[in-house]
């Protein structure tokens, strides 16, 4: 992790600069959705359903307090979220902002309870008493069209939001000619996304504006101010949304959330302040959840492990409702999609199922569908390697979209721009060592551990643009970005964008690319966000999208600003356009040892001073710019993860004894962040594949509401890592990058999967469910030995 | 998540303290530290309408001992423990269980009879006051009372103590100069409670072991005990005997246990007995 | 409710409570000690770590009740303690933080943490931050942080 503050020197793209969010937040006294509070707020406790699945009979308000009491009919007419998918066959489910007349889920939001302090307001949520009439709880994806389950949703038949296929090339062909067919089955359990922050949001109304004005701890706030338009019948005028700092979101704040709208709602009709900060049990339980996908993969190859064809059927659980704007079928849609990875499969039929169930609803989180994909491919790349007695990178090597092949229009439908996926691969070996495997083996002969290597390989669509959204059926296209730049009369440069920054660094990188363009520090740049009354529209910061878009927005803008400064520049400095440059916060003569005119008089001449501008330039020095990629199908990150592990066989506990990464994320901005994202990354990836799981009992009960039972890694849990950046910059993204948010989190249950059977391999042992926990693990490693045993 | 309403009240003697309780009758909860109650309050996994914090009491923050055994009271802190402030009975071993605990900042409040009253089959205190052979001294309207650690607890989460009982201290004998001691958990990670746990005093006759973090008290691990007493050094044949007295002794205990409990507690063991004959297993770095 | 009467961060505050309110939830309200993160309300989390008394302590687990006569600091008031204006610099230098919901509990027990042990290997450094969740950053520039302040430090005495 060497590469983490080494300075280059360089401000612009490519310098590890450090962050200017940093002092903000190192204090403390930065302002997140809890730290705001308007005078005479009131706290809100969410009435939330305790039971999976059940019709309300009946609401009785505590007595004396039935004006602090809320419930759908009390907040006027207000619209479902109604996340429908265009895609053909897909069932809608109306997802109410507060159950009305039955629940679907645990934690379901049933009314809406306000008091002076939040334990007021929870002694009423308690004391309000709910009649239910329980029905069968759809609980595991094996239940999505039995009978004895009745349909969670009005109109339907059975449990399944939507079922696709794709049948591409000839794959009974191919079956017929490969000299082997392995099939096998996998599993991604259910998990909870977890920011450390919770969700939350205040409302107001502003009585100088007449805005109805809604924090939230979002990653979209104008599209947030879109949707409650539309649900609560307003104007987007009338709505002023704003993400305030936000402590992490990983996708779970990048969802239209009932408790957003309900709140909204209610703040219009009482127009008294109201705040819902999200406590830890609410989110385990009632965020939106993610993963839980199961898979059969069936894969033909030739002797020398060259796929011919691949067969999958996928299932997944995306919970009691569709989530806006991304819709149910996204994570089943992504694995289906994804599933040929980076392969020249031709042949590839599969079929996905998208399976409603008494669960909380599935959202995105940090990888989206991806690490299922990844998971279901690679491990049975390697099963395949390791059933032909062939090296598993040998066989990746002999598979990979070759660098001559791009653009690849994937047999998933989708378009690769461009990479070098052998190149990684050989990256990532010669990083963790191969050979070292067999001394390791012969160390630790007669111990409890057991040593197993293991590889995978992963794409990261990012930057998807308006194709891709179009193509997915989205009620919302997200192919674009824009921004706002202002200099202000001393020269300064702030700049408004839509995205909202939680972490990732863009109020740097942003700034970054600025210097880039204009040649000001980048510390002098003010890179503002999350609020829809200062940008101009925009789509937030989601989907590894934001470094490319955004970024491109503000290049554009800097470049049109820059065109006006050296104009401007070159007028005072009495010499052509074409003579000047911007550097350091100056326009500079080209001629030797050329005068120079600093941004700032640049900018009194601009604001305070029009005589001094030539005639054909208007005063001020302000840009708006829009940006979408050149091709609209995405720019492809990827990479190869490798790890060896220790497989304690006493405990059943895996132990990551090195982790590498060989990546290509195309032009990197700041390559100090790119790490930091990275290891982020590959912290939830390793919480995915050994700790995070989110259990339901067979009556639709959560089995995990605290950190207590829901494990995500600390400190310790991570291994020493080595990153090596690769660099193919895209063809269709300005300055080539690439989004890279998520790849870190993407291949680890793979790689981990890869080294653990590696390891029990010996033993006759397998494993394919994550997360592998000690209990796991341990399953496999004594149903092996109960094998051989009665063998 | 926050807690119900509750009154507060902090006694500075034990007789106040049960006065309280005695008054409040089901609805009182003592509160120490609060590293365990107040986050169930928090949760409303429980409620206090009456919290007697006995962090007023004077003598239960104090401890003394004399050259036969060491008498701890109930609101000495696990980081006092671990950090030797507290006269060790135990030859070391009761440091190092407290430097295990949770987090230091949780160990900073958390008491050792907190840890006890609650009686959570994972807490560390439950198998270590049982092992050392410690007696738990309680005080109640019927006066004072103690027991034998190993007899302390019924079930999870349930021990002698009654509704208005106050754990008051613990008397630790000390451990002969030359006994060793073993202990392992089985923790997923860092810090968390443990899956797992065994604890091996390796003192001859004397000698001692336990399970902890099973579905209820400790287990006494009678066949391991007479077995452990004649090891003198860890050979690779005393595998096959321990699995084989841990298996008479789960037998004996008539505690269910699934194979997988089985295999990770035998792990423990071994582990621990091991560490008490000063053997170290090879094992990877960083492991 | 109840009268209690402490020192926080120096200053002497003495208010009237409900006995319910954690430690936590009453700085947050009464001195704006917003540095205070609530990040699971069960003390597993750490981003609500303060000192009490002169050790660190989870506030969201304590509550304010039994703090009468209590010395308190959150980050605000240690904002000139040597060690934290050392641990700030180098949280930024390292990039030890990226949202940063997680950063005052990890600068005040990394603080606890050089003062126990001054330079302790990586192992048992990233054992000692067992207790403080972040989400972000995967760990790998706290610890490089803590590493290079505790250097730092060290080499101040």
């Amino acid at each position: 992790m060497d590469a983490l503050t080494v300075p280059n020197g360089k401000k612009g793209i490519g310098g590890s600069i450090l962050r200017n969010e940093d002092e903000r937040l190192l204090s403390g006294r930065s302002t997140f959705i809890a730290d705001i509070s308007q005078p005479g707020m009131w706290e809100i406790a969410f009435l939330r359903s305790p039971v999976a699945h059940a019709n309300i009979l009946s609401v009785t308000k505590p007595e004396g307090f039935e004006q602090r009491v809320f419930l759908l009919s009390d907040l006027g007419d207000i619209r479902p979220i109604q996340a429908d998918s265009q895609a053909k066959g897909f069932r809608r489910s109306d997802y109410p902002a507060l159950a009305n007349d039955r629940v679907r889920f645990v934690g379901e939001p049933i009314a809406i309870c306000l008091g002076r302090t939040r334990a007021e307001a929870e002694d009423l949520a308690q004391a309000v008493f709910v009649e239910f009439e329980e029905l069968p709880a759809v609980s595991d994806l094996s239940q999505c069209r039995d009978p004895a389950y009745p349909p969670i949703h009005p109109g339907w038949n059975d449990n399944l939001f939507l079922e696709t296929h794709i049948d591409v090339g000839d794959v009974d062909a191919a079956r017929a000619k490969a000299a082997v067919s392995l099939t096998r089955q996998y599993r991604m359990n259910r998990q909870a996304i977890v920011s450390l922050e919770g969700r939350g949001v205040m409302s107001y109304i502003d009585e100088r504006t007449g805005e109805l004005v809604v924090y939230s701890s979002t990653q979209f706030p104008h599209v947030i101010r879109t949707a409650l338009a539309h649900c609560l019948n307003m104007q987007e005028r009338e709505l002023r949304v704003v993400a305030p700092e936000v402590g992490g979101s990983f996708g779970v704040k990048n969802n239209l959330n009932p408790e957003e709208i309900a709140i909204a709602a209610l703040t219009k009709k009482i127009r008294k302040p109201i705040r819902w900060v999200e406590d830890r049990r609410e989110h385990l339980i009632a965020a939106p959840h993610a993963r839980e996908h199961r898979y059969e993969v069936t894969v033909h190859a030739d002797k020398d492990g060259l796929i011919l064809g691949l067969e999958a059927s996928i299932d997944v659980d995306a919970g009691a409702y569709s989530v806006w704007p991304w819709t149910s079928p996204m994570e089943s849609g992504m694995a289906i999609g994804f599933l040929p990875g980076t392969y020249t499969i031709s042949n590839y039929r599969a079929t996905a199922r998208t399976c409603a169930s008494n669960k909380s609803p599935m959202g995105p989180y940090r990888g989206v569908g991806r690490p299922g994909a990844c998971f279901a491919i690679e491990r049975t790349i390697e099963e395949l390697a390791v059933h032909l007695g062939l090296d598993p990178v040998e066989v990746r090597l002999r598979n990979y979209v070759r660098p001559d092949q791009f653009p690849w229009k994937s047999a998933g439908g989708k378009t690769y721009d461009n990479g070098n996926y052998a190149e990684s691969a050989i990256a990532a070996r010669d990083l963790i060592k191969p050979e070292r495997l067999t001394e390791l083996r012969q160390r630790y002969a007669d111990s409890d551990y057991l040593i197993g290597l293991g590889y995978a390989t992963y794409l990261e669509q990012t930057a998807h643009g308006t194709a891709e959204w179009v193509q997915r059926g989205l009620p919302v296209v997200f192919g674009y970005e824009q921004a706002a730049l202002q200099m202000t009369p001393d020269g300064m440069l702030i700049i408004d964008v839509p995205i909202q920054n939680h972490g990732q660094g863009l109020e740097t990188t942003l700034a970054q690319v600025a210097n880039e363009e204009l040649g000001i520090d980048p510390a002098q740049v003010v890179v503002r966000h999350g609020d829809t009354s200062m940008a101009p529209y925009g789509m937030g910061t989601f989907a590894s999208r934001s470094m490319v878009m955004s970024g491109g927005a503000v290049g554009c803008a800097s470049a049109l600003l820059a065109d006006k400064l050296r104009k401007i520049g070159a007028h005072l400095l009495q010499v052509q356009d074409s003579d000047v440059r911007l550097e350091d916060g100056f326009v500079v003569a080209n001629a030797s040892g050329g005068a120079k005119i600093s941004l700032k008089e640049i900018a009194v001449a601009a604001f305070l001073r029009p005589e001094r501008l030539p005639d054909d330039v208007d005063p001020g020095l302000s840009v708006v710019a829009s940006y979408r990629t050149s091709r609209d199908t995405g720019a492809w990150s990827y990479g190869t993860h490798a790890a060896i592990v220790a497989v304690d066989r006493g405990t059943g506990m895996v132990h990551i004894l090195d982790y590498v990464i060989a990546h290509d994320c195309g032009t990197i901005v700041n390559p100090m962040i790119v790490d930091g994202q990275m290891m982020g990354g590959l912290a939830q990836g390793i919480g995915t594949a050994l700790y995070e799981e989110m259990p339901y009992s067979a009556e639709g009960q959560p089995l995990a509401s605290t950190f207590m039972d829901y494990l995500v890694p600390g400190a310790s849990e991570m291994p020493h890592t080595t990153i090596e950046h690769l660099c193919s910059p895209s063809p269709i993204t300005r300055y080539g990058i690439k989004g890279m948010g998520e790849g870190g989190a993407i291949p680890p249950p793979a790689s981990l999967c890869n080294a653990v059977n590696d390891a029990i391999r010996s033993l006759g042992a397998s494993i394919n469910e994550t997360p592998m926990t000690p209990d796991r693990v341990l399953r496999a490693l004594l149903d092996a030995q109960a094998g051989s045993a009665t063998a | 998540m926050k807690p119900g309403a509750l009154a507060y009240f902090k006694p500075t003697t034990v007789t106040e303290a049960i006065g309280l309780l005695v008054d409040g009758g089901m609805d009182a909860k003592v509160i120490a530290g609060g590293q365990s109650l107040v986050p169930m309050l928090n949760l409303r996994m429980v409620a206090a309408e009456r919290l007697v914090d006995v962090g007023g009491i004077a003598e239960m923050k104090q401890w003394s001992a004399d050259d036969r055994e060491v008498w701890i009271g109930a609101c000495v802190t696990h980081d006092q423990i671990q950090i030797g402030e507290v006269a060790d009975p135990s030859n070391g071993l009761m440091p190092k269980v407290a430097s295990k605990i949770a987090y230091q900042a949780v160990r900073n409040r958390g008491t050792i009879g907190g840890s006890l009253s609650l009686a959570d089959p994972a807490a560390d205190w439950l198998t270590t006051t049982a092992a050392l052979g410690a007696t738990i001294e309680w005080e109640g309207p019927d006066g004072k009372k103690s027991c034998p650690a190993d007899e302390f607890v019924f079930a999870a989460y349930t021990t002698q103590l009654d509704i208005s009982d106050v754990l008051t201290g613990v008397r630790i004998p000390r451990l002969p100069p030359d006994a060793t001691w073993g202990t392992y958990k089985l923790c997923r990670k860092a810090g968390e409670f443990a899956h797992a746990m065994a604890m091996v005093i390796s003192a001859g006759a004397r000698s001692r072991a336990f399970l902890g973090a099973t579905d209820g008290a400790p287990i006494r691990l009678m066949h391991t005990e007479t077995l452990v007493a004649d090891f003198r050094n860890w050979e690779s044949g005393h595998t096959a005997l321990v699995s084989q007295a841990l298996e008479a002794d789960i037998a004996d205990s008539g505690r269910e246990f699934t194979d997988i409990q089985l295999w990770q507690s035998r792990t423990c063991l071994l582990r621990s007995i091991q560490m008490s004959l000063g053997f170290q297993p090879i094992k990877p770095e960083g492991v | 409710m109840q009268i209690i009467k402490l020192r926080v961060n120096g200053e002497e505050v003495e208010t009237a409570i409900d006995p319910r309110t954690t430690l936590a939830d009453f700085l947050r309200q009464h001195v704006d000690a917003r540095s205070i993160h609530l990040g699971c309300e069960h003390g597993v989390c750490g981003g609500c770590t303060i000192v009490i008394n002169g050790k660190m302590a989870r506030s969201c687990i304590a509550l304010a009740a039994t703090m009468d006569g209590a010395e308190i600091w959150t980050l605000e008031g240690l904002k000139d303690d040597p060690a934290i204006v050392q641990l700030r610099q180098s949280f930024h230098e390292c990039h030890g933080l990226q949202c940063g919901y997680c950063t005052p509990g990890m600068l005040i027990t990394a603080r606890d943490i050089i003062a126990r042990y001054g330079e302790p290997d990586e192992k048992f450094l990233r054992e000692a931050l067992a207790g403080n969740i972040c989400r972000c950053t995967g760990y790998a520039g706290i610890v490089k942080a803590v590493q290079h302040a505790a250097a730092q430090l060290a080499r101040r005495d």
